[in-house]
Parts: C-alpha cells; structure tokens; sequence
C-alpha cells in the first residue's frame, strides 16, 4: 500500500496531504539503450527513496509543529535498488500506474477543503523539454514519451484542486541532450485532468532541485540528496522568521531558503558539483499562509561560512565570534582557515585574528546572524 | 524623539529604485517589512524605540545587505540607512552591483571562466519591421575582441524603437540563441555560460542577461524571476501604484506589472492596466495578448473563447518577449487544444508553430531565449536544419564528421597525417563559417554546401 499515515481527520478539518514519490530502481533502463534513442545515460539512483521516505518520515515526527492545519495522509511510493536484503517488502513501488493511482485519491483528498495544504514532491530522474518529465520506475527507453510524466501538466491539472495551498517539489536533474532538444515528439503523461473553465484559486509554488539545464545531486547512499536534506533543514528552522515572537515556517519563504541554502553549501565544492535551487512562485492567487510554527522554546541555528576579505587572508586567519543577543562568550576556530559553523540565530561580534605581514587582525561588530546563514567576510587589509 | 521613519541611502542603487525591506529587533524579532523607494522615507507603522535593529534589504537578485541601527534617544524623526555597497554573501562589490544592471543576478557574481569564452564571441541585434520581416540592425557597440576569458562584459544598446527586438548571440562553434529584449535602452551583460549537457558536448557557450533601463522593471522582473512571492507581491503593488499615465513609452513597467498582477490574479486592475498602458503595444508585443488571454481564462466565468482567440493572436505577433510569456501562451495553447469545444485548425497550428520554439528554448533566463538561426528560424533538426548541426559538428571535429579522413589519415600511420587533414578540413570550414556566420540561412546553407564539395575534393586527393 502506498497510505504511509492515515490521520483519519473529518474532511472538515483542514488538513496536509502529501504524495511523496522517489524513484531510485529503474529496472526497464539500460544506459547504453538510452543513449541509442538520444536520451541521457540514466542509471539507477540511491538517493530518491531514502529522500522521499525521509521526509515522509519527518512529517509524520513533526506534525505537532503544523500551524492551522493537521498531518492528513501521506501516499509514499518509493522504489529502492534491490540489495537482496530489502525489510520492507510491502513498498509499493513508484511504476506509473501506482503513481497515476495514488494520484488520484491525493487529488480527491486535496479538493475535499480548500483550506487543505496539498504537498507534492517528486524524486528521481528528470529531463526537461519544452515540459518537465519526470520518470516513474518503469520508464522504458523503447517508448520513453508513454511511461514518462508530464509535470507542467499535472501542475495545470491540481488548479481544478479546491485546496488553495499546493507545494511542488521536484528533486531532480533537469538536463537533455543536444538530440533529445530535437525530438518533436517528446512529451509525457499527464496526471489528473484539466477542465479549463474549472481552474481555481491557489497559491501554488515549485521549487526545483536545479536550475534548468543542470543537474541535481544525491551525495551518498543511503543519504537524502542534497536539495532534500537542504529542504528538511529549512522546514526544521532554517527558513524560519520570527514573528510576534515566535519563530514561524511561510510558504513564501520556504523556496528561497533552499536556494540560499543550497548557494552556502556551494561555496566549498567544485563548480561541476554546484548546485543552484530553482524556487518558482507559479500561481499565486490565494495568498500566503503559515506553515510550521516551531515550538515556544526553539531556537534556530544559522550556518556561518567564516572568511576574509581579502580572500588569500583566510588561510592565515583564526575565526572568532562572541554573542551580544544572546549573549554568550567569546568562541574560537579550533585551527587557522575558513571556518563553518552554526550558531544560534541573533547578534554576534565577529573577528578575525591574524599575523601576518600583509594583513592585520579585523573586527565586524554586531553582526547579524538569521537562518539560514550567511558569510561573514572580515576585512583584515593593512 | 522617536524615529517614525527611515529613508534608505545608497550608493550603488539608483534613486527611486525599490527595494523590500525587513526591519528586525536585536532579538531577530520582525517589526517590520515593506517596500521602499531609494532616497525616500516611509513612515514605519509605530516609532522605533531605543536599541539595536537591522535593516536586511533583499535584492532582487537574491542577495540581501545589511545595516545595523543603533537608536538613541538623541535620534530625529527620521532615521538614513545607509546601505553596504557590499552584500551578506561577501562579493566583490562590483559584482553586487556592476554598473550597469544594479541587481545584478546571483549567477554574474561568479563568472566561470572553464565554461565558456568571451574572446570568440558574437553578438547580432535584429529588430523586426513594418513588413513583419526580421532584420540585422546596424549596431555601433562593437564587441571588443578580448582574450581574457573571466570578463562579464556589459553592452548597451542604443534607445531601440517601438517593436520586436532580440540579441543573438553565439560562441565557437555552439549553437547560435537568440534572446528577446524589450524596445528603449537596454543594458545586455554577456557571460561564460555554465550550461550542463548529458552529450559532453560543452561548447563555449555564453549567456545574456538583459536588463531594461527602468529600475522598478528590474526590482519586479528580479522578484517574480527568483520566485520571492512575499517580496514580488510588496515590490508589485508600490510600483503600480506608482505607474504614470505616460507608461506606454515604457513597456517594460507595464508588461512586468502586467505579469505580476496575473501571478496573483488581480484580475480588475489588470484589465484596466492593459487597457491604459499595453493596448498600444498589442499589435507587436506578443506578451500582451497572452496574459489578456489567461486573464479571460481565469476570470470568473471564463470566456475560453475570447482567450484561444487571443492565444492565437499572440502566437501570429510572434514569441512573448518573457519567458514566462512564452510559457503561458505554450500552456494556454495546450489547454485549449485538448479541449473538443475549442480546439480546431487554427489553434493546432498556433500551437505548433510554438511548441517549434518552447522546444528549443532556455526556460531559465526571465527574457525568451531560444536556439535559432535567426529570430523566426529555430534549431530544430527535424525541420530541415540538420546541416546546420551538421555543420558545427564539422567545426569542432572535422574527423568526427568525416570518418573517411580519419581513416585515410590512420592509414597514413603518422599523427602528422590526421593533424593536416583536420586543418585541411578546417579552414575552408572556417572560411564559410566565419564569425559571426551569415544572418541569411539560405545564404548560409549554400556556403555548407560549398564547403562539403571542397571536402569531398579533399578527400579525393586524399585517396
């Protein structure tokens, strides 16, 4: 079955749906295939399923934080690369037909109030046309358009949904090849149906692992992919505001915190392993509205990428920094160099000690420190 | 006295410039969070009390700067911030803002210099004329044959006329895409591209970003690009609320105001907003027609035929000049078609005269950008343009192309041998293909012709 939790709530107490999909065994593929009929060399994926099953999981342990809303269902399908040793054996498996089917309850559950929250997140290869296709784990190079999905279809289908709050997340490679740019025929599957005189107000964000053209990563086995852990840390506090006290998750700022978050992890990796978020507002018409609300004593941790300006003073710099609110003691870097780190969200003096010939030590006084994170560049110039 | 206002000053943003502002206590607590004009105050919603605060200015490029304020009871009724020329992320300033664009995108920040060259790039403005025909306009800006290869290079374009405008754009061998750009002035900033491809077939490639003259069009186009709804929506309606009844000479504010107020389905003022300022410029500006069109789809009830008439129109003027124009007239279209009330012969070829483009096209950048050998001529190899491809393949592997001389070459036993038969191959190719290659296709395509029989004559001396 794919009903992962099941918050059996009356359909009139407004709640969050999510179909959460990742797709990591593609047993119809062959690469070489692929390349035969013009399509990228796809391969089996380790990270899709532990991401969708990750943050299925975080949901159901964190629904108590939901603002205004409770944890209705959640539809997983998640299909893994067997290793012989597979425990759950009752995963449904993420081939089309289970997705156009979990699809359909979702969407009847969905439109059943329109102050539900519809989340969908997609996990798995991706290929981008003139559409985003992603592809269930039957996708088969023999007739790749007939197995593939149509997102900006199924995108266009949810404004028939009643819930005015939809979240889309698609964790995958939007990559295509020079050929593929070619083939008139591509094109894939929509799910649900679209009456266009039936289209609804919602206010609907996407948000994209990559940037068009470029690829997504999952770093290891048995590790949520990037774009996802980044997701999981920013609903748990990263792309938390505080407001009237309380530190809060929106959907309107949800999308943005991924990408500066995902822009921080890329200041320490090679430009071919970079990776750059695509948040996208899509229909906004119904609003904005809460989505999390951290408990009364959270407080928040900002990442802290400490450097120098100039940037060769880095290496000979020792990092330091001391709270003003709230106050806490001095702190230093345990050695010389670029220093990451996380603190508590708040004001902080922040400084650079150094000896050297060409530089000299520097102090940012009252800096201010926010989830996600930030740099903090010291200037040590002479 | 309590500071009941405060007024941003800059030195990299023009004055008058809007920008969204947060205003947070010490204890990160937001008071406050609008959008503000450079260089004028707002009145904040209570008076500022004495302590710590900061004034976070999120450009609309992603980036944020920073100004901490310290309040004393010594302070006056309105309190300068002076924003850091500098932004949180730490980048060189002129990356932050370079002089032209103010707000600058993320991806100028970091120029990449092993993707792609600026020292054989070249660069084509067409405009499109009376008769509907596209042709290369004469443009003064000269591109400066540099060979550094980690310049973003900044170009300006002179004050473009009323019309159908774009820049083509090309690098080495790659393929040739074309980017739409709005009429007046228009700063361009041309950079290696980082473009991912399964083919590893990375080329020097270069990317444009068009910035149009007018900041408020900048700030809004930079929010509703980078997908900040909260900051679009602020940004959105102050500068609407702004819009002078001389904004027809300035397409760039209405039509971007003309977007957002479709994203957030503010369907009244947006009729009365094309009515005011984009009815002028329907006969020529694609985008008008599309989001009148999807305003009639989403109005309630929906006059669906209105709007496949108006998808049709929008698809004859020619390609939205915005991407998410393109977008949305793609979508429409599809809807329509799969539609039996509405769909017929006119909407089928309206739709496939799109899709030609949309199939081709870079989604990412906020102005239409496509593959296409010229404006109303996409890449597309199923429709006859396969010895274009052919063609550049040619360029950047001649052996490749032409097996026989690779074979003729081994046969030879000498890598000398292949390295004189791929310059045998390449300078007729590079004589035929010079930069930038003809603007006429059929021109092009017999001088490929040509240079496959001076090829064949090589391969027979070869033999």
């Amino acid at each position: 079955m794919a009903l992962l939790f099941n918050g059996k709530h009356p359909p009139e107490c407004p709640q969050l749906h999510a179909l959460i999909i990742g797709v990591g065994h593609y047993p119809k593929l062959d690469a070489a295939k692929s390349a035969e009929r013009q399509l990228p060399p796809l391969d089996d994926l380790h990270s899709p399923p532990v991401s969708a099953e990750t943050l299925a999981h975080w949901l159901i342990d964190h629904q108590a934080w939901l603002d205004g809303v409770k944890l209705g269902t959640i539809e997983l399908l998640a299909s893994r690369i067997p290793d012989g040793t597979d425990r759950k054996p009752n995963r449904a498996t993420a081939t089309l037909a289970a997705i156009v089917s979990a699809y359909d309850r979702w969407f009847k559950r969905c439109n059943a109030n329109p102050n539900n929250i519809a989340v969908f997140y997609f996990c798995g290869h991706g290929l981008q046309k003139d559409n985003m296709l992603l592809l269930p784990a039957d996708f088969s190079e023999k007739s790749p358009w007939a197995t593939a999905i149509d997102f900006d279809a199924t995108y266009r289908s949810m404004s028939n949904c009643a819930a005015k709050s939809q979240y889309f997340i698609i964790d995958a490679c939007r990559q295509w090849t020079q050929l593929m740019l070619q083939d008139l025929h591509t094109s894939g599957v929509p799910l649900g149906r679209h009456d266009i005189k039936q289209q609804k107000l919602r206010t609907a964000p996407r948000l994209f692992a990559t940037a068009l053209g470029l690829p997504a990563f999952g770093d290891a086995a048995g590790k949520p992919s990037r774009l996802t852990d980044a997701l999981i840390a920013c609903i748990e506090g990263k792309a938390a505001e505080k407001m009237n006290g309380r530190w809060r998750v929106t959907f309107q700022r949800l999308g943005s915190a991924v990408y500066d978050m995902l822009d921080l992890g890329n200041r320490s990796l090679s430009e071919e392993q970079q990776q750059i978020a695509d948040p996208q507002i899509g229909e906004s018409s119904a609003g904005g509205r809460p989505l999390l609300v951290l408990p009364e004593n959270a407080h928040p941790k900002a990442r802290v990428e400490f450097g120098c300006d100039p940037t060769e003073a880095t290496a000979h710099a020792q990092f330091y920094h001391q709270g003003i609110h709230p106050p806490a003691p001095e702190c230093h870097a345990d050695c010389r160099g670029a220093w990451s780190t996380e603190l508590l969200a708040g004001m902080y003096h922040c400084g650079a000690k150094i000896q050297h010939p060409r530089f000299a030590s520097g102090l940012l006084e009252g800096e201010l420190i926010w989830p996600p994170g930030r740099p903090v560049n010291v200037s040590v110039a002479k | 006295m309590k500071p009941t206002a405060i007024r941003l000053r800059s030195e990299s943003i023009p004055r008058g410039a809007p920008v969204v502002a947060d205003l947070l206590d010490a204890e990160l607590n937001l008071k406050w969070r609008g959008a503000v004009f450079i260089d004028e105050p707002v009145v904040l919603p209570e008076p500022l009390a004495e302590g710590h605060y900061a004034v976070v200015v999120a450009l609309s490029s992603g980036r944020t700067v920073t100004s901490i304020l310290n309040v004393t009871d010594q302070a006056g009724p309105e309190f300068d911030v002076v924003l850091p020329s500098k932004s949180t992320a730490g980048s060189d300033p002129a990356h932050t803002y370079p002089s032209g664009p103010f707000f600058a995108a993320a991806s100028t920040a970091d120029p990449s210099p092993s993707y792609g060259s600026l020292a054989t790039t070249w660069a084509r403005l067409w405009s499109r004329d009376a008769d509907q025909k596209w042709h290369v306009r004469k443009w003064p800006t000269a591109l400066p044959r540099e060979t550094k290869q980690d310049v973003v290079r900044e170009l300006e374009t002179d004050h473009l006329p009323l019309g159908q405008h774009c820049i083509q754009v090309g690098s080495g061998s790659s393929q040739p895409r074309v980017t739409a750009i709005l009429p007046g002035k228009v700063c361009l900033v041309l950079r290696p591209a980082r473009r991912g491809d399964y083919d590893d077939r990375a080329e020097p490639a270069v990317d444009v970003d068009v910035y149009p003259e007018t900041p408020a069009a900048q700030v809004l186009l930079g929010y509703l690009s980078h997908g900040d709804l909260e900051r679009a929506q602020l940004a959105g309606s102050e500068v609407l609320a702004r819009l002078g009844v001389d904004t027809a000479r300035d397409p760039a504010v209405a039509i971007s105001g003309a977007y957002y107020l479709l994203v957030f389905r503010k369907l009244v003022e947006l009729e009365g907003l094309i009515e005011r300022h984009l009815a002028e410029c329907d006969r020529w500006l694609p985008d008008v027609a599309v989001i009148d069109a999807w305003r009639l789809l989403r109005q309630e009830p929906p006059s669906v035929e209105k709007a496949r008439d108006r998808l049709i129109a929008a698809a004859a003027t020619g390609v939205p000049v915005f991407t998410r124009g393109l977008r949305l007239l793609l979508d429409g279209l599809r809807m329509v078609a799969l539609d039996k009330t509405w769909a017929d012969g006119a909407v089928a070829h309206a739709l496939e005269r799109v899709r030609r483009f949309g199939q081709v096209a870079d989604w990412s950048p906020p102005f239409s950008t496509y593959f296409a050998v010229q404006p109303d001529t996409p890449i597309n190899l199923r429709v006859g343009m396969d010895w274009l491809t052919e063609a550049q393949q040619a360029a950047r592997d001649p052996c490749n192309i032409f097996p026989w001389a690779s074979a003729v070459a081994d046969r030879r036993g000498e890598q000398a041998s292949r390295n004189e038969m791929r310059s045998h191959l390449s300078a007729p190719f590079s004589r035929a293909f010079g930069y930038p290659p003809s603007a006429d296709v059929d021109a092009a395509k017999k001088t490929y012709e040509e240079f496959r029989k001076t090829v064949e004559n090589v391969r027979e001396d070869a033999a």
